[in-house]
């Protein structure tokens, strides 16, 4: 396979982004379904995510990208660009539905504190509280640099 | 208006000037041997710089290595 030392790069960065993102989300749902924050198991979680990707970057860069990029051309930083411009946009719609989900949840709240909605209707209500808000916009932080990385590797397997 | 595409004679220049390697011409104009790969495919549109300087290294009017086609 004909691949630079950049675009290696980029397959480890996105790998690393992919895993670690992969075993934070994973993980903090499972402790608390993102209902929590600021606890003791959290804050031992984002310690291990830490630790995992300085691990992860070592055993790949050691591995598969031992020789040092050259320097960005005139391509690279088109495709840089492109990638830039993928993230972006992803990022934007994202946030654009993720404010629309909190809108709705707000909206529903009121509805049933006025107490249109009664029963069983209320009582199966998910608030969008300050933590899953948060987890919410890491995922979009996630999702849209993997656009950004994927947009790249793309580009620069289509030669 | 049509679709047009920058074709090049890259590759042909490369074999009519001593075999010259991939390597070698993007050393001579500053880039990655994957960019005059891409370039030589026709999947890469070079800068106007960079068409200037591969054409000056093949010492070569710019229109005999680039040509501006209609698909």
């Amino acid at each position: 396979m004909d691949i630079s030392a950049r675009e290696k790069n980029i397959w480890i960065e996105f790998t690393i982004t992919a895993l670690v993102s992969l075993y934070y989300f994973y993980s903090s749902y499972q402790l608390s379904g993102w209902t929590q924050v600021a606890n003791y198991e959290m804050s031992i979680l984002v310690r291990n995510v830490i630790i995992l990707s300085v691990v992860i970057s070592i055993i790949l860069y050691a591995l598969f990208a031992r020789e040092t990029p050259e320097q960005k051309d005139e391509r690279d930083l088109a495709i840089e660009s492109r990638g830039n411009a993928s993230g972006y946009y992803s990022l934007t719609i994202l946030c654009s539905i993720l404010i629309g989900i909190i809108m709705l949840s707000e909206g529903i709240l009121l509805f049933a504190e006025s107490g249109t909605l009664i029963g069983e209707a209320s009582s199966e209500l998910t608030v969008i509280n300050s933590s899953v808000a948060m987890h919410l916009i890491l995922v979009a932080l996630m999702i849209s640099a993997l656009f950004k990385q994927a947009t790249q590797l793309f580009y620069y397997r289509r030669g | 208006m049509g679709k047009h595409q920058i074709e090049n004679k890259v590759r042909q220049l490369r074999f009519e000037n001593g075999q010259m390697t991939q390597s070698g011409l993007a050393d001579k104009v500053g880039v990655t041997r994957q960019t005059i790969l891409s370039l030589e495919a026709c999947r890469y549109s070079p800068s106007l710089e960079l068409a200037f300087r591969i054409a000056q290294v093949f010492q070569v009017p710019l229109e005999e290595v680039f040509q501006y086609s209609e698909n």
